[in-house]
This record gives C-alpha cells, structure tokens and sequence, in this order.
C-alpha cells in the first residue's frame, strides 16, 4: 500500500468537452462496489461520495496526468482512449454502470494510463484521489475489503489485453484456401 | 497376448502342397482371364512389389534383416532353404500402394462453354488384380483400411473400385525380424482372415491353403496333390518357432489408456529432440490414410483436376489453418501420431491402428521404435490382466457409395459485401439435401482451378442457401469476388450442426467473434422463426474493428426489437465509435439473468470461445448446453482425409458443432 500522496490532487477534473459539474446528494443508482461492502466501510467511503455528471464528449482524465479521482460509474458510457501517434486517439475499453475510472488514483505513480472520455450522458461517483489514499492508509478494514474488488476489476482488464493483444478475430474462422 | 493358433491348425486340413518349381503355373493361373499379377521382386536394395509373370522375379536366396533404423538385404546361407523366395519377414511399402495408391485422381471439374461449373468424382475401372506375398500385418492392415475406407459413413469411390476384385495370395512369414510384433498386436504371424490363398514356404515348395472360394478355384485349376501330414506339421511349426521368435508383450497391453492419460508426458518433448518430422513413418505404414488433394489448372483456369496425394500428420501443414498450425511443434505430431495408432483409432475405428508390422521402426532415419516409447510412457504403471485384442477381419466389400463425396450445381444470385474482405453469396440450388441443411452446417465448394474451401452455411432460403466468406487464401478471395449468375460446385451439407432444440423453453445465449456470426446466423434465424418456444434471447457480438462488424443492418434490425437483446463490442476503436470497446466476454456483465436454464451457442476464435465458456459456465450455464464451433483444416468432409481430427473425434464429421462437456479438457490442449 503506498503512502498518501498528496500531491497535485485537483478539486475538479479537466476536461475537454463542456463543463461538467459536481452534483449534490447521494448517486442516483447502485455503486456496487461500494455497496456491497460491510455497513463500516461501507458508511465511511460513501460519505466521502462526491457526485459529478459528465457530458458527452467531456474527457475527464487525461492520459499521463496525475489522476484526481477514483471514480464508479452509476450511468452512462465512458470510452478509455490511447493516443497513437499518426493515428489520433484510439479506444481500448469501454466502461459502463459499475466499472471503476481511474484505478490510479490508487497505484503509484498515480497518473492515468488512458484517457477518459464520456460517451453518453454519464453520471460518476467519484472518490477524492488523496482523501482515499489516505483513508486506505489509515483505516485498514476499509482497505482489506475495498481494494480486493479493485484488483479483480484492474486484473479482469489485464486479462482482458492480453487477448486483445492476441489479436484473435484476425483471420479466425476461415481456412487458408 | 493372443494364442490364434487353434482356428490355424483346424485350416491347414485339406491344404494341398505347391512343388516350387510349379510356382509359375500358380501365377499363370492367378492371371488368367487378363487379371494383373504383382508379387515381390529384388530392387534398388529393397524388397519391391511389381507386376509378376511367373516365379522368376521372387526375391529367391534374400532376406531382409530389420532392426531400429535399419534394413539391409542380405544372401541367404548355403543350404537347403537358400532357394526361398519369401524369407523375410515385411518389406518396405507393403501392398497398400495396389489398394491406396500414394497419388490418384479424385475429381475433374471444368467450367463449360455456357460457364456451368462441373464437379465429377473420379474412380478407377475396376481392373481384377492378384496380390502376392502379402503377409498376415499387410492384411491386418488392409482390414483396417476396409473399416476406415468403406466401413462408412463415407466411402472412398477410388479405395472401393479397387478392393472390389482383389485376389490375395498370402504367406505366412516363417522368419520373425528384430522390429515385428504382430504377435503382440493380435495380427499374426498366422494367417486367418483376408487371404484366398495362403501359402507356408518350405524348402521344396509351398503348402497351399484356400480359406475362400476365389482360392478354391485356383487350386482347383492348379489340381495339385494334397499336403503330407509332415509337410502341414513343418509348415505349422515353422510359424509357431516365428510367434515364438517374437513373443509377445512387446507393447503395454494397457497402451490405449496409458496413452489418454499420459498426453502431457514428458517423453512427448524427449521424442520430440530425436523425431526429425521426416514422414517417413506414415509413409511406410500400411494403415495411415490421411490425404490432401492438389488442385492442378490449364492456363486458362476452365478445367483442373484434384489429385488425391498421401499426406502425412508429421508435416507443418497438415494442421494448417489461416491463423496458423494447430499442431506447430514436433512433439505435437509425434504425438497425434502414435495415440492415433494406439488409442483414438479404437474409438474411431473400433481397431487399433498399428497392426505391428514395425516398419515405422525400421524405416525410422533416427532410429525411434515405437515399442519403446510405449514402454517409457507406461513406465511403472502396471498392466492389466492380459487380454487378447480383438483380432482385425476383412469387412464385407460394401456397394459403392459416394454419395457423401457427389457435388452439385448451385449458382450466385446475389452477392453482398460485408466488410473490406468478406462477402456474402446468395446461391440458388435444387439440392434438397443441401435445402434440408441444419444450422452450424458447411459445404465444400468448387471452382476450377482453385482448392476446396469448407465454408459453413449463413442463411437457408426455400431455393438456396447464402454463404458468408472471408478472402483468406486465393480460393476464397476468388469466391468472394464472384458475379451474379457464375456458377459453382457444392458438396454436402457437412457436419453435426448446432442443436437448436436443445435451446427449445430455455433461455437462448449466442455469442459470435468475427465472421463466427456466419455460422450462427442460421441458429438466430431458426430461434426467431419460431419465438415463442424459447425464453429470453440474448446475442453478444465482437469483432475486430467497427467497420468488421458482419450483417450490420441485420443486426441493427434485431436489437431494435423487444425480445432480443443484442450486445456489441470492438476489440479498438477510432473516437467515431461510441459503442462499446472491449472484449466478447465483457458483455456479460452488463445483462444479468443468465444462468442455469440458458443454452449458449458460441463462435469465434477457440481461445475466445474457452474464455466465454468459462464465464458462462461461472454464471451456471450447464457445460452441456454450452456449444461450440471448432475450426481446424478439412478436406473431405466426411472423415476421410484424417486432416481434422481432436483427439478420437474428426471435426468436419463429428463436429464441427460440440458441446464444451464433450470437449472437455481437449478444447484447450495444446497442440492436438
């Protein structure tokens, strides 16, 4: 577990596209990660929940820059994009309701290793990247049951590349005649 | 193992005795009525079978000392025996080139004046032949070839047109060499199927037998006096001393089962650093079958001919497909080798498919002998009580059917492209068995000048049939490049399809990677016909890039209705794509409900369709509704040609279409 890193943590995230905004009161459908934990940890993270709704075509986390927040999808699509030079930006994953954006807030060096762009009106309940350092550092329970749900999200999309690395659909199904 | 000398003895009543010097009168009789004659003769420092017109070409005064690696001809010592003609145990190529010639023609097709493409099946003319000195292995081994050839369900036309007027003159070997084992096979040294005539060579001449009626006549003709008591008792013991000289034990009674459980071995690899993959051992073995055919063109591409030509499992590219080699390493090969002689031929064949004849091992450039490698893989595990194997019999000679083998006409009435490499043929035909195809079928498809691609069927229609295709290689690149009204040759409907109705009252999960939705496109169309009698339908599709996404406006159409639910992924994409990017399996979580009462239809690349397997097993899919599509390379479709074969299954005619509990740990063994 690194220790809390406090640097360059930004109240808000950058985007691109049109302002996104932190909305008030608790997210509007399931976090699941987070409800699915003991009433404890449970209370402790959601209090720490901060609202936000991105507008399509906002990139919200940029690649390489130090990453602000956690993030859980509650609605919408977001499309996690690489830069390549000479061929602009290419996607890689999308995420939906569910899936945790920006599993770097946690993991030094704690910058993004993708870009974040929402594709549909998307709302996020995002956990500030120091505060839950912090937390994680400080208050075991909630980082014994926290971060294993973590792993298997980051570990499923290692898994995940590498069959994509694989490049399996190029040529399958058809014979060389 | 196998005490067959019962059955022997009771035969040799009767048995006539042939002086040698009538030995030419023998094979003037065999040639009667223009029947052609071949027999074993001297040359290029082997023994060679060639056409025989009395006696004087037999190998008299030779034998043929065999050991791993080894086979050298040698004089026979002065004395009484140095005249024998058949003192040697096997020759090099057996008699399986007069009934399996190495190369035949298999199809003529050409393109007619008025662009109408014809296939035809070639088979010889019968032409009556008489083989002689075949040894009991060569028959054993023509027994197996009667059960893979013509036991059905296919029929080899040109195999058949030549068993069907075969005359076999045996002899039984009175010499064992270092590298026999029949006796342990269950196949020899005796005689006791197969032959019209059997003949035990003694030092003066032949004691003659003649277990059928085509022998009966012979020796009728030949109107020679009856065997001496003395002459059968030499003639009996001088087998039994060749039984004995071999033993038995010489492989694990148990070798079937050693085998199956022994595929992760490490004597695989340990083979593998001796095994120079040179072919030699399937080439000298009188049961190997598999074959490929060559397409051969004039310069103007109207007419070419497909010649069917051994192939050897031991080649890179007999396991070839477009994404590579299922089996790239040598040990893969030398293992798909030998537990297909040793142990999946039973379940194939109900046989085994070596017969012991231990020409692999002396025709072995390096010298590895199959007795050992059995051996060192049994290890300590102990045998079973010795049981006999069943012994090989000639079957019955089946009339000739090649039915699964005919083509028919189908012509383009529309193509449609898909992607950038991939499209669709509407074809027209009137073949009602290609009508009545089931989903998750294929054909084999024909044009001149081109080889024969295996490509499933994507749409049934009441007057034909659409097939969605890839350009891959030049025959497919061809395919997809056809006009409106060309015309093609179509053989089949191939294969086990997808069990629709095992999806019938339960929820319906298809999942397609690439052009994997072709072949299951016709399941979607079969599940939509008739809606109500399944549950919920829900269809998860990948592909490579957006703009590789097959049948878009169908599958557009499909996810605007309200029961299916149609999921896409890409597996990268440009910022134009606002659907989603990831992996096939990753739509699974987005839709909950499948579970326990779903049957899942899935296919795409073999690691994608493990991967999704996996997680709809996690999700309570019963591994037996879970069905897949296995790719490997098929030339004949029907079980014939052995390119295709997973472990005891041949893909193109028990598949392509299996369920993940059938499969189990094969759908993810490496390299078989």
């Amino acid at each position: 577990m690194p220790s809390a890193h406090r640097a360059s943590s930004a109240a808000a995230p950058a985007g691109d596209g049109p302002p996104s905004a932190a909305g008030d009161g608790p997210p509007s459908g399931p976090v699941p990660i987070i409800d699915a934990l003991p009433p404890g940890p449970r209370a402790r993270l959601a209090a720490r929940i901060v609202r936000r709704e991105i507008e399509p075509g906002t990139t919200f986390m940029h690649e390489g820059d130090v990453t602000s927040s956690l993030a859980i999808i509650v609605r919408g699509r977001v499309a996690l994009r690489l830069r390549v030079p000479e061929r602009g930006p290419v996607t890689i994953l999308t995420l939906e309701a569910g899936d945790i954006v920006g599993w770097s807030a946690i993991v030094a060096p704690y910058r993004a290793t993708t870009s974040a762009t929402a594709l549909e009106p998307t709302e996020l309940a995002t956990l500030d990247a120091v505060d839950l350092r912090e937390l994680l550092a400080s208050d075991t329970e909630v980082a014994a049951r926290f971060l294993p749900p973590v792993m298997e999200s980051v570990a499923a999309r290692v898994a995940a590349t590498r069959d994509q690395l694989l490049d399996l659909f190029r040529g399958a199904g058809v014979d060389a005649w | 193992m196998v005490v067959a000398t019962q059955p022997h003895a009771a035969a040799v009543a009767g048995s006539r005795f042939l002086p040698r010097e009538r030995f030419d009168d023998l094979v003037a009789v065999l040639a009667g009525g223009g029947r052609r004659v071949v027999g074993p003769t001297v040359a290029d420092g082997a023994i060679v079978f060639a056409d025989l017109t009395d006696g004087t070409a037999l190998p008299a005064g030779w034998t043929l000392r065999t050991s791993p690696g080894r086979a050298r001809l040698e004089r026979l010592p002065e004395g009484p025996g140095s005249a024998r003609t058949f003192q040697y145990a096997v020759s090099g190529e057996g008699i399986k080139r007069f009934t399996f010639p190495s190369r035949v023609d298999a199809l003529a097709m050409e393109t007619d004046a008025d662009g109408t493409v014809r296939v035809r099946v070639e088979a010889p003319p019968p032409e009556p032949l008489a083989i002689v000195g075949a040894r009991a292995c060569d028959l054993a081994a023509l027994a197996v070839h009667d059960g893979v050839l013509v036991g059905g369900p296919a029929v080899d036309p040109d195999y058949a047109a030549r068993r069907r007027d075969l005359v076999i003159v045996a002899v039984e070997c009175a010499v064992a060499g270092s590298t026999c084992f029949c006796a342990t096979m269950g196949t020899g040294p005796e005689v006791t199927t197969g032959a019209d005539l059997v003949l035990a060579e003694l030092d003066d001449g032949f004691v003659a037998r003649a277990p059928t009626p085509a022998g009966e006549r012979v020796l009728a003709a030949l109107d020679l006096a009856p065997a001496l008591e003395e002459q059968s008792m030499r003639a009996l013991a001088q087998v039994a001393t060749t039984r004995a000289v071999m033993g038995t034990g010489a492989v694990p009674a148990n070798s079937r089962s050693v085998l199956m459980a022994n595929l992760d071995h490490p004597r695989w690899d340990a083979i593998a650093e001796r095994c120079i993959a040179c072919a030699n051992c399937t080439l000298v073995c009188p049961t190997c079958f598999c074959t490929g055919l060559e397409v051969t063109s004039g310069f103007d591409g109207r007419a070419s001919g497909a010649t069917r030509a051994w192939d050897s499992c031991f080649t890179e590219g007999f396991a070839q497909v477009a994404g590579g080699s299922f089996r790239p390493r040598p040990r893969d090969r030398y293992r798909q080798w030998l537990t297909h002689k040793f142990a999946t031929w039973w379940d194939q064949f109900g046989t085994s498919g070596c017969i012991g004849c231990g020409r692999c091992i002396a025709w072995c450039p390096v010298g590895i002998d199959v007795r050992a490698e059995l051996n060192a893989i049994a290890g300590d595990v102990p045998p079973p009580a010795a049981a006999p194997l069943p012994r090989h019999d000639i079957v019955a000679q089946p009339a000739i059917s090649t039915e699964a083998l005919e083509f028919s006409r189908a012509t383009v009435v529309s193509v449609t492209p898909e992607t950038a490499d991939t499209a669709t043929l509407r074809l027209a035909t009137d073949d009602a068995r290609i009508l009545a195809g089931q989903p998750g079928q294929f054909l084999m498809v024909g044009v001149p000048a081109f080889a024969i691609p295996p490509i499933s069927i994507s749409r049934f229609h009441p007057d034909g049939i659409e097939l969605t295709i890839r350009a891959a290689g030049a025959a497919t690149s061809f395919l997809t490049k056809l006009r409106k009204g060309a015309s093609l040759g179509v053989r089949g409907p191939l294969g086990r399809g997808w069990p629709v109705d095992d999806a019938i009252g339960r929820d319906v999960v298809i999942v397609a990677g690439g052009i994997g939705l072709a072949p299951l496109r016709p399941v979607i169309d079969a599940v939509l016909r008739d809606r109500a009698r399944f549950k919920d339908v829900r269809i998860y599709l990948g592909a490579r890039t957006p703009r590789e996404r097959l049948f878009v406006d169908e599958v557009d159409a499909l996810a605007a209705r309200d029961d299916v639910l149609v999921r896409t992924t890409v597996d990268r994409a440009g910022p134009e794509w606002l659907g989603r990017v990831g992996i096939v399996t990753q739509l699974f979580k987005t839709v909950q409900g499948t579970g326990a009462d779903a049957t899942a239809f899935i296919c795409g690349p073999e690691r994608m369709m493990a991967a999704t397997a996996d997680v709809l097993g996690d999700l309570g899919v019963p591994r037996d509704h879970i069905w897949v599509t296995l790719e490997r390379h098929m030339e004949c479709g029907v079980g014939l040609c052995g390119h295709c074969q997973l472990g005891s299954r041949f893909v193109c005619r028990d598949g392509p279409v299996f369920s993940v509990a059938e499969l189990g740990a094969d759908l993810r063994r490496e390299g078989l």
